[in-house]
Parts: C-alpha cells; sequence; structure tokens
C-alpha cells in the first residue's frame, strides 16, 4: 500500500466515523454546573440548581443560556455581575446615536454605528456594571408574543454587553427586512435594538445601565484555616485535609471534605453576614471538624484582622484562618540533585494523587524526560519510589488534599538542568514546581584507558588520577581503585587525599569488575576462571559467591551477574534471588539502586530514505530483586548522533544523571542522555582520548 | 477530504474568534464530540469528556486569552486521562453499539481503535484536524520528534494490518 493511499484510507476512515457520530446540545446544563471560585465574575444573590446541587440558601434561580428567544417565558429574573479587563467608572448613557437599516436599502448604516459603538466600548468600559434587559417577541412562528425582563446585572457566560454586540451582528448577517439599533453616545454600549424579519419583531432594551464601583476589601483573598471553636468546643481543620477560606468580591467559598461550597457574604466594615449559597453533593461523609466549621461560619457576624490573622466571630463562634498563601510560593526554583529527597507544599484546597510527574526541561524543550514519581505525602501510607514513565500517569491513585509536605526522591538517572515537577493531572487542572537539578557532586566520570586514568567533573575539567594505564578504573570513598594493564595482573587502591597506593593479594588473571559499598564495606566484584569473587578491599578478605562470570554488577543490595545475555541475581551471602535471559540485542546496564536496564536500539531512516531519522529506544526496567519486569518503555534519540548501533558497541555503560555512558571499541567515549518518552537529544561527545572504560565516580 | 472541508473544521474548532461561551458551545460542540470520540472511539465517553471540558471552560472564562485553542487541548487532555482511568476500571459503562459504517471503513477504524492511545491521538490530530507536527506536539505537550514517532509507528502498523 504506498503511502499516499494509506493516507488517504486514514483520513477517509477519521472522516467517516466522525460524521457518523450523533451530537446533543447539553448548553443548559453546562450553565447549570456550580461556578468555581477563580478569577474573574462571581454569582451574587443567586445560585444555579441542577440536579446533585443543593441549595443552602438565597433564591432558587435557574440560569438559561443565551438566546434570542427565551423559551420560557416563566424564568425568573437573573441577578449576576459582569467583569472585564478594564477599570472604568464611566456614567450611564444619557446621549444616543441611532441607526435604522433594512434590505431594501443595505445595513451599511448600522454597521457603521455599530463598529463605533463597539470601538467607544472598547476604549473604556467598567470592570463592572449592570443593567435591566427587556426583551420583547413578536414571534408569529413562534405562535404568541411576549415579552421579557431580565433585571439587574449579567454575567459573561450569559447576557454581556459583548454579547449584545455579537446578536447585533448575527441579526444583521442573517439579512432580515429591517434592523433598528441605539448605542450610548457616552460608552457605546448597546441601548435597544430591533430586529424585523418576515416571521416577526423582536426587541431588546437596555434600562438602567449603571457601573458598579467597589472599594477593594481587605478581607479579599484565600486565608487557611488554623482554628475554630464553638460554644466551647476547640477544632482545627479535617485530619489529613487542609482547608482554606476564599473571600473575592462579595462572594466566599471553602471546601467542605470533597466537596465545595459557596456562599454570598455581605461585609461592611466589621460586620459579616452570609447569603445565599450553594454546595456540591458528591457522595462522602461529613467530617465532624467540618460540620463544625460550617456551624461557626454561619454563625459568624464579624469580621476583622488580628493582627495578620483573619478572624471571624459570632455568638459563641470564632474562626482563625492565618494569611493568605501566594501561588507564586509554589513556582519557586528549588535545587536539587539526583536521589536527594525533596519535599513541598501546595495550597490546601487543591486536590492531587500521591504521585507526580517531572515532565520536561524547561529551557531545553527538545530534551524531555519524565519520571512519575511517588510521594510520601502526610496521611498516606506510600513509600518513596519513583518508576521512569511508562507512558501516561496513573491519575487512579488515591486523591489527596492537604497542605503536605509532599516528599519525593529525584530519580537517580535524571537529567542536569531545569524541569517541570507536575502534579499528574492535565491542564487545567495541573501545578508545577520549577526543580533545577544540578549536576552530581564532583568527581563525576572516571575513564581508564592506555593515557592513565582520568577524573572528568562535571564542571567539565578533568583530572589524572595515574598515568598508569588501566582496564578499568573505580572512584569511591575518596579512594581510586584501578586494574593497570601494564606488568603482572594486579587491584591497586589508591588514596587520593595522601597519594600512598597499596595492591590486593590477587589471582593471576583476577579481573576486576566492579567497586561499591556493599553491605556495609567498599568491596570489589572480580571474576576468575575459579569463579566471582567479593573482596574487602580494606581488609583484602575475599570469598567466592558465584561461578565465573563475563560480568558483574552492584546494585543496591544484590550483585548482578552475567554470562553472555544470561543474568542472575544473587544476594551477599550467594545465594540465587533469580535467572533471566534477556534479548541479546539488549544493552544492559545498572540503573538506579535496584534496578536493570535493558536497551534495544533500533534506528530508522527518514522518510526520504537517504540517512538515519532517529533512534527509538525499547527499554525495559527490571527489578534486580525479582527480575521481574517492572517498566517497558519506548524514547528516542534524535540525530545528529554519533555512534549508532550504541548498544552493539558499548564495552561497558553505566547510567547516571540522566547520562548513558557508552565506551567505544575505538576509544571514544559517547554520553546519551536517557530520558523516558520523549527521548533525548543525542548529543554525545568525547570524554577523553583512548579511554576503554568509564565508571561514574562513587564518592 | 477536501480541502475547503478541513478549513472549515478548523474554522469551527479552532481559527474563528469567540466572544461569548454560548457563540463557543454553539460552534464547536459537535466537532469537540466528533474529536472526542475519535481519539476514545467512545461516545458516552467523547460525551462525558465534552461536556466536562465546556464546564471547565465556563468556569474559567474569565481568565482564558484563547478559548478556542484552550478548548481544544482540554478535550484532547481529558480524553487520555479517561482512557487511562479506563484501564484501572472494569466496570466501565456499556457502550452503544458502533455506528454503521461501510465495511472499509469499519475494519480501518477497527484497527486505529487498536492503536495505543497516543499514537491514535496523534493520528487523528493529524489526519482528522490536519494539524502541523509542531501543532500536534503543543497539544500533546511533548516534542515534535516525538509526534512523529508516534505517527510513524502507527502508520506502520495499519499498513501491516491493511495489506
Amino acid at each position: 500500500m504506498s503511502d499516499q493511499h494509506l493516507d488517504e484510507q486514514i483520513s477517509g476512515t477519521l472522516h467517516a466515523v466522525a460524521e457518523s457520530v450523533p451530537v446533543r446540545d447539553r448548553l443548559a446544563a453546562i450553565h447549570a454546573e456550580p461556578s468555581r471560585f477563580v478569577r474573574g465574575p462571581v454569582l451574587v444573590g443567586a445560585v444555579a440548581f441542577v440536579a446533585g446541587i443543593v441549595i443552602i440558601g438565597g433564591v432558587l434561580l435557574a440560569l438559561r443560556g443565551s438566546t434570542n428567544e427565551p423559551a420560557d417565558p416563566a424564568a425568573p429574573s437573573v441577578t449576576t455581575l459582569a467583569a472585564s479587563s478594564t477599570t472604568s467608572t464611566m456614567p450611564s448613557a444619557l446621549r444616543s446615536e441611532i441607526a435604522l437599516g433594512g434590505a431594501a436599502d443595505g445595513f451599511g448604516a448600522v454597521e457603521q454605528t455599530l463598529d463605533r459603538a463597539r470601538d467607544r466600548w472598547a476604549a473604556g468600559h467598567p470592570e463592572e456594571y449592570g443593567y435591566r434587559l427587556d426583551i420583547d417577541c413578536n414571534c408569529a412562528e413562534a405562535g404568541s408574543s411576549w415579552s421579557r425582563v431580565f433585571e439587574d446585572d449579567v454575567a459573561p457566560g450569559t447576557v454581556t454587553v459583548e454579547t449584545l454586540f455579537n446578536r447585533i451582528t448575527a441579526a444583521i448577517e442573517e439579512q432580515p427586512e429591517a434592523v433598528e439599533v441605539e448605542f450610548s453616545a457616552t460608552d457605546g454600549h448597546p441601548m435597544a435594538y430591533r430586529v424585523t424579519t418576515a416571521s416577526g419583531e423582536f426587541s431588546v432594551a437596555v434600562a438602567e445601565f449603571h457601573p458598579i464601583t467597589r472599594d477593594p476589601s481587605p478581607f479579599d483573598g484565600t486565608w487557611r484555616f488554623v482554628e475554630g471553636t464553638v460554644d466551647g468546643t476547640t477544632f482545627k481543620s479535617p485530619a489529613n485535609r487542609g482547608l482554606s477560606l476564599t473571600l473575592l468580591r462579595g462572594g466566599a467559598q471553602y471546601p467542605t471534605d470533597c466537596n465545595q461550597t459557596d456562599h454570598r457574604v455581605d461585609i461592611h466594615r466589621s460586620s459579616f453576614g452570609l447569603g445565599g449559597g450553594s454546595t456540591t453533593l458528591v457522595g462522602c461523609d461529613t467530617s465532624p471538624e467540618t460540620a463544625l466549621f460550617q456551624e461557626a461560619f454561619g454563625r459568624s457576624d464579624s469580621i476583622q484582622l488580628n493582627g495578620v490573622d483573619l478572624v471571624l466571630g459570632g455568638d459563641g463562634v470564632s474562626l482563625r484562618f492565618t494569611p493568605p498563601q501566594q501561588p507564586d510560593d509554589f513556582g519557586d526554583l528549588q535545587l536539587t540533585a539526583a536521589g536527594e529527597r525533596l519535599s513541598f507544599e501546595i495550597p490546601d484546597e487543591r486536590e492531587r494523587t500521591a504521585t507526580y510527574i517531572i515532565t520536561s526541561q524547561i529551557e531545553t524543550p527538545d530534551r524531555d524526560v519524565r519520571y512519575l514519581l511517588t510521594a510520601e505525602t502526610a496521611g498516606l501510607e506510600t513509600t518513596a519510589s519513583w518508576q521512569r514513565w511508562q507512558g501516561e500517569p496513573d491519575e487512579s491513585a488515591p486523591t489527596v488534599t492537604g497542605p503536605g509536605p509532599d516528599t519525593i526522591v529525584v530519580p537517580d538517572d535524571i537529567w542536569v538542568g531545569d524541569h517541570a515537577l507536575c502534579s499528574p493531572y492535565w491542564e487545567p487542572d495541573q501545578f508545577c514546581f520549577t526543580l533545577r537539578v544540578r549536576p552530581p557532586s564532583a568527581p563525576w566520570v572516571v575513564t581508564a584507558g592506555e593515557a592513565g586514568v582520568v577524573l572528568h567533573d562535571a564542571d567539565g575539567t578533568s583530572e589524572i588520577l595515574s598515568t598508569e594505564s588501566a582496564t578499568i578504573a573505580f572512584y569511591v570513598d575518596g579512594r581510586l581503585v584501578f586494574q593497570p594493564t601494564t606488568g603482572p595482573d594486579r587491584i591497586v587502591i589508591t588514596d587520593l587525599a595522601d597519594g600512598h597506593s597499596e595492591e590486593i593479594p590477587h589471582q593471576p588473571d583476577e579481573a576486576l569488575l566492579d567497586v561499591a559499598e556493599f553491605d556495609g564495606t567498599v568491596q570489589a566484584l572480580t571474576t576468575h576462571s575459579s569463579g566471582t569473587y567479593l573482596v574487602d578491599i580494606d581488609t583484602a578478605d575475599r570469598r567466592r559467591i558465584a561461578a565465573p562470570a563475563t560480568e558483574a554488577r552492584f546494585t543496591g543490595a544484590t550483585l548482578i551477574l552475567r554470562t553472555g545475555n544470561s543474568f542472575s541475581a544473587v544476594r551477599a551471602d550467594g545465594s540465587t534471588l533469580w535467572d533471566r535471559v534477556l534479548d541479546p540485542e539488549a544493552l544492559v546496564t545498572p540503573d538506579q539502586e535496584g534496578q536493570l536496564r535493558a536497551d534495544i536500539f533500533t534506528t530508522l531512516n527518514n522518510d526520504a530514505g537517504d540517512g538515519p531519522y532517529f533512534q527509538y529506544v525499547q527499554t525495559e526496567l527490571i527489578d534486580s530483586a525479582t527480575g521481574e519486569t517492572v517498566a517497558s518503555y519506548e524514547w528516542e534519540v534524535a540525530i545528529p548522533f554519533e555512534g549508532h548501533e550504541i548498544g552493539e558497541r558499548c564495552v561497558r555503560s553505566e547510567i547516571k544523571a540522566g547520562l548513558l555512558l557508552c565506551p567505544q571499541p575505538d576509544g571514544r567515549m559517547v554520553t546519551l542522555p536517557t530520558g523516558g518518552d520523549g527521548g533525548g537529544s543525542g548529543d554525545s561527545h568525547t570524554l577523553t582520548s583512548g579511554a576503554t572504560t568509564a565508571t561514574f565516580a562513587r564518592p | 477530504m477536501p480541502d475547503n472541508m478541513r478549513s472549515e473544521i478548523l474554522a469551527r474548532m479552532g481559527d474563528a474568534s469567540t466572544d461569548t461561551f454560548e457563540d463557543l458551545y454553539r460552534a464547536t460542540c459537535p466537532d469537540m464530540i466528533r474529536l472526542a470520540y475519535l481519539i476514545t472511539g467512545s461516545l458516552h465517553i467523547a460525551e462525558e469528556v465534552t461536556h466536562d471540558s465546556y464546564i471547565a471552560i465556563h468556569q474559567r472564562w474569565d481568565s482564558i486569552d484563547n478559548p478556542r485553542a484552550y478548548l481544544r487541548r482540554t478535550v484532547v487532555n481529558r480524553c487520555r486521562s479517561h482512557l487511562r482511568r479506563l484501564q484501572t476500571r472494569r466496570n466501565a459503562p456499556t457502550e452503544p453499539p458502533p455506528p454503521s459504517l461501510p465495511v472499509d471503513i469499519d475494519e480501518t477504524w477497527q484497527l486505529i481503535q487498536h492503536l495505543p492511545t497516543r499514537r491514535r491521538t496523534a493520528l487523528v490530530l493529524r489526519y482528522y484536524l490536519d494539524l502541523p507536527i509542531a501543532e500536534i506536539a503543543d497539544l500533546m505537550r511533548t516534542r515534535p520528534g516525538t509526534v512523529k514517532s508516534l505517527l510513524h509507528r502507527g502508520r506502520e502498523s495499519l499498513r501491516k494490518q491493511l495489506q
């Protein structure tokens, strides 16, 4: 099948299927949803009512979708506020500009008047305003005549001034028999318009237009609840769950366990009054603390600032809150490094799961490494762990609220650079912290080769630790452990603090494989025809733990032995945990402690077929304690990239700080970013010429 | 699909100006449900996702600069979130039978539905909305190279099974 045919098949299918989808109109249900407390308009004196919403007080009203023909003449008045981005105190319109147009002589004059009015309105209009909307319809099609009056203020999403402008425009586009418009000559708002069609006449009048001015309230903002009393009973926030009160422009909102409650509040100086309100009805029990809070809130009749605290009071009740926590506090850059434990707090009212994702490097979008992290969260019995991104975050994790702190462990193989640590939700429910991951502490990488042993610091500088050529070298706990290539086989330990060197007694042809802190001491893993050995480099004690292996690594509390592509894990006492055969094409490296990583690299050509496009990598993470695959995912390395087929050419590889360290048979050292889904940039560079092995330092 | 039809869809879904929430809803709701259906393969989920997305937009209306772009992103992301959750739930709502389609269309549609979520999403955004790679990457919060990879693998998977 040709590419073109395939593309047409996919496109044709998707469009055919899309066109077959039936669609229902549910606009009215959306309008009936309770408003969250966000920047912008608030409902005043009116609440929405739908199934699932209970009215606490106030007037029971219905918000309608805005149509030109209100379908229910019995619908009650709507009292809302409108808000916009500019501030002004324009007076009510006293003068007006009128235009009339019709099908016979065109609508040019009407459109010009409309444009002028729009410009005038855009140039400066009240931040909040109100008016009464009188609607009359003599609609022949409907078979009846009716008139409607919407009183007071209007809100965006229902009938704003912008809405009226749009309706007039739409009416003109319908080419009716006649349109008559009248706009305020002062601020441009529509004052009236009448549309005459073959089926009837529809007219709208804006009466009593008035700007609404409010003095900023010193109590506006989000306040964290600290403590309250009800008839002598003292209480605090529900366990493991914070409670915040938001006051804004005459409205109040606070969480009630898994629900959310909104109220109209009247605040005048220090007096406090509660108006109508609503709450969602998600099924959960009301905690005793929440019940007490609601009672105290409902009985409060005074409000004041006590120092920096907000205090509500009333007969037998009091509620104390601390100052609002500014959202900017959460975006602060936090400096951390791989393996470090990171604690942070989020606002009380923000629900989240116990998982987070490090989504990307902020400054370098081309490099996109992702991890799914499990947080240690107050009140949840979760353990600190992480796993590489497996495609999608798990939003089914327990949902929690409260200030935390949440604690995560920064993955050991994370990239150095800026990241966004985010909750697993997508926008608009996602929130993020800025995370700057600094390089691991120097020394960073140790290479061994004919030129000797070289230590490469994170800042790009290097230092020759030994001029003696070596096959492999390690930097552990301030000591250099290496196996020279010259002379008889030896294992040399050099204390870099004083330069003192000594050799471990060895067997002929005994090869050094790894050095690390293990089982409480610094130990070397060696292999010999007689077996695989653990050697204490301080005491030179050695013990055989397994049959000869071609490769052996420390991974946490486990030793991973490799012979060909057969892998086995053994404990410190030599007992075997598991055996497993991995794909012969896989490049297997120890990842962070406790895991193995198997990468299979595949190079894909570009669309033109004239060169490599990207390398795509299938990665499998294996629990070194069980031998089971704990995650698998795909990522890619974009070109330009040197060192294709790296999986077949790596001599000895390691992963740390987001880099795959891969010595090449020709002596070059290739480093690759190891990000999960999203891949890496494919940067590679030579760490040192002539190096045959490289290890990450373990200071 | 004819170019004029693509332009029409794009104009409805993202490129035209929007003044009120009602305008946005009226102009985009059918296409959003169709988009959600193509990604999720479920009319039930598509309706719920779209409905929830409009609620989210409605509640944040005053703070959103570009409602149509925001809406499209929200629908795409919520589709993927729903699919993730469904993977962990066994009692997904009963799905009504799929609409009646010609045999060849139905066969291809079945194959598309069985693609991994991210590949299917990328294909829908590319072949239904005709979005450029960069815009798909932005919508899916990934980088362009990943989108190319997803499209490449999605297409190759379909090609193998259609042959």
